[in-house]
This record gives structure tokens, sequence and C-alpha cells, in this order.
């Protein structure tokens, strides 16, 4: 995105915000969201990579009056910000750059037969789940009807079909239901003798424990086989035999099968990593959207005003794709842009005179909040205060926020001078992160524990806030011991200010070291907001640690 | 049970568990009946082994087995089992399942001459009568019990009692408990003359029409002498 098209750039005034909502997607999410936003009198950019006729799920969508469908067409860059993005929507080689007030990203998911998975080839007689045909569409027990998996011929009448499922990876509810859907129908009115090999059977989700149970009614038997795949006899690309250690008869259990059917993975679609890319999102490490990062509610993102739903954040039943088609159209009409994110901390501010235009808070903003306006920084509406930027400027030209006193567990005298009393006394300072450990020390409080005299509780927005110098400034005055209380890993609510919050602790400690001053009078610890005893229980053994030690000279 | 080295289940039928009254699909190995069972390990044999390899259509395999002998019947299995399987009458049925010859030990044996001849050990009626009216006259002799009679085949009694093979055949003494008990309580009780053997053993090897004729000899002394209470003491 180059910043030499003023005319998109203007700051905005009210009435020139975009109201129109970029959806990308092509299947029933994508749809659902557009259509809910319709009905509420929003307009709608849907994006699909596809063509009209490959539309996943109902062949012709239909659109409301306000939604304007492009098809073949990806999503190529995207600046600007909350309330206000200059997405760059290409099709057939041609850029369009448009606004919108917010994006929703809701690919399809796509599938991948697991032969490899486990070391076995397609065949006549081994087949994907797919292949065999269309499955039952109601989720009638008993009786599934007709369907695709039973031919018309009859040829897989009377047959002993093994379905593998969940064997190297997990399994998924979705899969477990098309693989019991497709047994039952088998066993059931064709005949056929059906086993399922599976290590887990997943049955999370509405309605599966009771098809399970009736699969087992009609006779298809389920196998765990302990100790990894099974053994496989497969002379010439048919498989013969299989073999696998049943663990409750502690035997080895011999099937010769006349068709085996591998199950498949439900993995994101390519198109989604370049989506995360053009959206700067951080992803999981599944290849999803969504981070398992506890902030992160329903379809929310590291970035105000963009949105994941559905498929993209590894929502898979229909009915669950469609309620989250719901969430997202209520997350992106909600006044407050990002109304889970609850700002802990007054706004950031930065100093022009003192800022070089180095760039650090930009690439390290994890809410990407922070864009260039002729050639400077500038702090947009998604910014929610965590600090980072102002604990890394080179320059310390970002400021706003100071570290006060919580005022947490304060005890009858907290001016005492805890130098006069008998016993040695630490003086600590805990920076506190406002989200994870101050709540775990409110909690200690209520259940009666006490902030031992000495100690000074401060809460800040995010760990990561804490510069060099907040530190430096601690010891200066007068504290025997510093601790850094950080949410735990990959559930930072900036992202990684957990890391950078410990990254400033080992740097501190090698400076000590230098100083022959013991690295235990500085530390990092994580916390969680329910982590009462936790707490607690860090407190106590800081101040042991520092007590042991003595007064820092 | 020989162990096998393994177990094929290509041509297993899991349905045909569902005669001995195994629903295949109920067992969920969750291991309590295992965990329950006085004889698990013994043999290999464990509860949860037998459900599990007759829901895999392997009933053969377990009715050649030792396994259905060494179950106790003390049923903990049945009552411990989340499914409400009843393992134990499972059990049973297997033992049914085998040819009668090969039985273990003197089982179908006892059975068999409880059939013919009213009880296990084959003792006839006469000699049966000689040794209780024996037992009698021992009773009488001792102080306090001098009014002591036995009643045989007493119409109208208020209880009827059945009796032990072996105590008729060696453990006489062990007749005298209970007449003793029932003539110092003054309780108006008899014995038949017939058909008197009160240990069923159609209940250990699975024979369940054996169990029918054996206890309906025991209605018909009830019917025939009018008698309101029974005392089936084995």
């Amino acid at each position: 995105m180059s910043p030499s098209m003023p005319d998109l750039l203007t700051p905005d005034t009210a009435d020139d915000l975009p109201e129109r909502i970029l959806v990308v997607g092509g299947g029933p999410c994508a749809v659902a969201i557009a259509a809910d936003l319709d009905q509420l009198g929003k307009p709608v950019t849907i994006a699909a990579a596809c063509g009209p006729d490959k539309w996943a799920g109902d062949p012709k969508p239909q659109f409301g009056r306000r939604t304007l469908a492009l098809y073949h067409t990806q999503v190529t860059g995207c600046g600007g910000n909350v309330g206000d993005f200059q997405i760059t929507l290409t099709a057939d080689g041609v850029e369009n750059r448009r606004r919108f007030a917010a994006a929703i990203i809701a690919p399809e998911a796509i599938r991948r037969a697991n032969y490899e998975l486990y070391g076995l080839r397609p065949s006549d007689s081994v087949l994907c789940l797919s292949q065999l045909g269309p499955l039952p569409t109601t989720d009638a027990g008993t009786d599934p009807g007709v369907s695709g998996v039973i031919p018309a011929d009859g040829t897989r009448r009377g047959s002993r079909i093994l379905f593998m499922t969940g064997l190297v990876e997990e399994s998924n509810p979705v899969i477990m239901k098309e693989v019991i859907l497709a047994a039952l129908a088998l066993q059931g009115q064709a005949d056929a003798r059906c086993y399922v090999l599976a290590d887990n059977v997943k049955v999370a989700a509405s309605g599966m424990e009771q098809l399970y149970h009736d699969s087992r009614s009609a006779g298809v038997t389920y196998f765990k086989p302990a100790g990894g795949l099974p053994g496989f006899q497969a002379p010439s690309g048919a498989v013969e035999t299989v073999s696998f250690h049943d663990a409750t008869i502690q035997e080895t259990v011999l099937l010769k099968p006349d068709l085996v059917v591998v199950d498949e993975s439900v993995l994101p679609c390519p198109e989604l990593g370049e989506l995360m890319r053009v959206f700067r999102l951080s992803g999981g490490a599944s290849g999803f959207a969504q981070t398992g990062n506890v902030h992160r509610l329903t379809v929310h993102t590291n970035r105000p005003g963009i949105f994941v739903a559905g498929p993209a954040r590894q929502i898979q039943t229909p009915t669950g794709q469609i309620t989250d088609a719901h969430n997202a159209a209520l997350a992106v009409l909600a006044s407050d842009p990002a109304p889970e994110f609850g700002q802990v901390a007054p706004p950031v501010r930065i100093d022009a005179d003192r800022c070089v235009r180095c760039l650090t808070c930009l690439r390290l903003c994890p809410y990407r909040a922070i864009d260039l306006v002729d050639h400077t920084p500038v702090i947009s509406g998604a910014c929610q205060s965590c600090y980072l930027c102002s604990a890394e400027c080179p320059r310390q030209a970002i400021g706003g926020f100071e570290p006060t006193e919580s005022g947490i567990g304060e005890t009858a005298e907290p001016e005492e001078d805890v130098s006069t009393l008998e016993a040695f006394t630490p003086r600590l300072t805990a920076f506190a992160c406002g989200r994870s450990a101050l709540p775990a020390a409110e909690m200690a409080v209520c259940m009666g524990a006490t902030i031992p005299a000495g100690f000074a509780l401060i809460s800040v927005p995010c760990a990561g806030a804490i510069g060099l110098h907040h530190i430096l400034d601690a010891f200066r005055s007068g504290a025997d011991g510093v601790l850094l209380l950080t949410c735990h890993d990959g559930n930072c609510y900036a992202e990684r200010g957990n890391r950078h919050a410990r990254q400033r602790v080992a740097y501190v400690a090698a400076a000590l070291a230098q100083m022959g001053i013991p690295t235990q009078r500085i530390s990092a610890v994580s916390l969680a907001a329910n982590m009462g005893a936790g707490f607690s229980r860090c407190v106590a053994e800081f101040v042991e640690s520092i007590r042991g030690l003595g007064p820092l000279k | 049970m020989q162990e096998p080295s393994s177990i094929d289940v290509t041509n297993s039928d899991p349905q045909v568990a569902s005669s001995l009254a195994l629903s295949q699909q109920t067992c969920l190995t969750c291991g309590l009946c295992t965990s329950s069972c006085p004889v698990s390990g013994v043999d290999g044999f464990d509860p949860r082994k037998v459900v599990r390899m007759l829901s895999l259509g392997q009933v053969e395999a377990v009715v050649e087995s030792r396994w259905p002998w060494i179950c106790t019947m003390c049923a903990r299995c049945t009552r411990v089992c989340p499914m409400e399987i009843d393992i134990a009458t499972l059990v049973r049925r297997l033992r049914w399942q085998r040819e009668r010859d090969k039985v273990p030990g003197i089982l179908h044996k006892g059975v068999v001459n409880a059939l013919k001849s009213g009880n296990n050990l084959g003792v006839p009626d006469d000699d049966y009568l000689f040794v209780v009216e024996d037992v009698a006259e021992e009773i009488a002799e001792e102080p306090g019990f001098e009014g002591f009679s036995l009643p045989v085949d007493k119409v109208g009694a208020n209880i009827l009692t059945t009796v032990h093979n072996r105590l008729v055949n060696t453990h006489n003494d062990d007749l005298k408990h209970w007449w003793k008990i029932f003539y110092a309580a003054g309780e108006d009780w008899t014995i038949p003359s017939t058909n008197w053997e009160g240990c069923n053993w159609g209940y250990f090897t699975g024979d369940d029409d054996a169990m029918r004729i054996m206890a309906g000899r025991i209605a018909d002394h009830m019917i025939r002498l009018e008698v309101r209470n029974l005392l089936w003491c084995e």
C-alpha cells in the first residue's frame, strides 16, 4: 500500500466513513453473514475466490439487494484501520481498491483424504470418505434411508468394510459423524459387515452419542488399536489382511476386509494463509485464523474491525458455522468496534518532535494500530493501550502511561518504613499485568491472603509495557527485588507482551550479573486471572528468595 | 485357555452373541467387571474379555475354554456394570453351550443322577428312609428330645424342608441341627419321602431344563402335601 493516494487517506470525518462491509468466502457461512447484515440494513461485498458455479453448499445462493457478489476475486492488500480499511480486491489481474468499515474472513475449509497418513494408496478397494458416495441427509438413527453409499448395482452388499479414522491425528465430530452414518447405512441396509478402527470416537456434538449407540446396535464393531497404526498386508495395492492389537482381549486381531475407507482431515484452504498475511492476523499452529488465546473471544482477532468466522476458525459443523455467521454479524455491528478488548489504560501519545520515524512501534504493534501518515506514525482507533510500543521506543517518544500502585491489599500503614523493622523485610516491586496477575491478586486478597509489608503491587496494561527504565527506577528507589507478572504463553492480550517482558527481565538479569548482583533479584512469572492461590504462592516464594539474599546495597 | 496367537474376526458375526442375551452395543470396556471379579487373571480370564470376545462373535472359542468354569458366579460383575449387562447370567449360558459330556468334573453326572433317581448321588429311596429314621432315633435318645419323631410326607404341615445329598450319604449328623430346632420351636414340619434333593446342579451346569424339573418336583410336593412354606436349604 503506498501513501501516494491522498484522497483515500484523508482524516476521517463522520460522514466520510465507509459503511460497506467486506465478507471473504465462498460458502454457506459467508452467505449467512451477508444475509444477516443485509437484513440489518448494511451494504455488503462478498469476495469469493471461486466462480459462481463452484460455490460450496447451495449452488445458487440468494443475495440481498445491497449485497455485491464478486467471483474469482482475491484480497491482495489491506491498509487503513478500524472503521476505514482500504482493501485491494484483485480479479483477473485487475486491482480495485475499496474502502470498508470492517472485514469478515470466512472462506471454506478443505478436506484432505488421509491415504498417506495411514500408509495406503487409493485403489479399487481403498477409498476415502468422499468417494463412498453421498451420505444420508437425515439424522434418523436406525433408518438413515438409502443413500449413495449403497450402490444400486448391489456391489457393496454383504461386504466387509473397514473404516479408519483418527488414528494418527485426532478425528473430529464432523468426520466421525460421516463415518458412523456410512457404516450404519451399509450395515443396516446392505447387509455389510462394518468395522471402525478409531483411536478416539469423537461424539462431542449433538446427537452423536445416540448415533454411535445405534450403529453398535446395528452391529458395527469398533476397535481401538493399541500401539500405533495397524499392520497391513497389501500384496498388490489391495489390502489383504489388517492386524492390530486389541487391548481388551490382549490379543492380535486379524481382519480381511473387502473394502478399506480412510477418513479425511479438515484443513484451512490455501487462500487463508495469504489472507492472514494480508490482514496481518496472528494465526495458530493449525493454520487456521485464530490462535487459542483466551482473550480472542468468538470471532475476534488481534485486529479490531477484522473478524474471522466459521470454517476459517475451525468451526466445522454446518449448524456451528451458521451460528458463527450470526456471531460475526453481531460483532461487526456492535457500537464499540472491539468491546471485548476494554481499555485498561489511557490512550497512547506519540511525541512527534522526539520521534525519529524508526518505525519500531509500527512493526511491533500487535493490533496493527499504528499507521504512517505523511511519514509520521499515527495512533489509530484500533489502539488498545497496551504500551508495548512505549516500552520499546528507543527515544522514549511514546507516553501517556506511568505505572502507579494498584491499591490492592493495602495494609493499615502503607507508609511504614520497613527498614526500621527488626527482621529484614524485603522491599519488593511487582509489575502486575492488569488482565491476569491483577485479578489473581484481587482473588487472593478475597480469599484471605494479605499482601506482605514492603510489597508494592503496580498495575500495568501489559507486562510488556514495562521498559528498562521502569525496572531500573524501581531498583534505584530502593527495591530489593523486582517481579514482572505476565499472562501465560499464548494468552497475552497483546499477543507477545509476555515475551517482551521476559526478554527485558533476561536483559536486566545479565546486567545485574555483570555488576555482581544475584540475578534472582529480577524475575518474571506467568499467571492467569483465576490463579489466586498461584499469586499467593508466587509472592511468598519471591519474598523468601529475596529475604535469603538480604537487602540490596 | 490355549491363548491364541491371533484372532481372525473376518467371518465372525457379532450378532450371534445376541442369542446369549448379550447386545454387543452396550459394553463400554470400562473394566469395572474386571476389577470386581475375584478370579480375574486366573488362566487369563476376566469378565471384560469374555464380553469382548462375544461381541466380536467369538462364541465357540469362549465356550471351549476354561473361562466359563473359572467364574465363581458371585455376580459382582453384574452388580457393578454401569451398562447393566448381566455378565453372570451370560457366563451361565456359555456353560450350557458346552456338550454335556465335556462339562467338567461330576457336575453333569450329578444332574443325570438327580433326574433319574431324585438325588445327585443316586441314593435309593428306601436307603434314604432307613437313614433318616435312624437319625431320628438318635435324636430321640438325647436328653430333652425324648418326644422327637420324624414327620415324612405329613399332609398340611407348615414347613416342607429339602435335604442335601451329602447329609444322607456321609454327614448324617448334620441332619440333626435343623430338626432339633424345629422340635424345640414346636414347629409343624415335614420332609418328603422321595425326590428330596435340595442341591440343584443344573444351576452350575447352565441346565435350565434340569433345574425346572427338579424345582418342579419340590413344587409338586408342596401341592400334594398342602404345605404353605418351603425351607429350601441346600
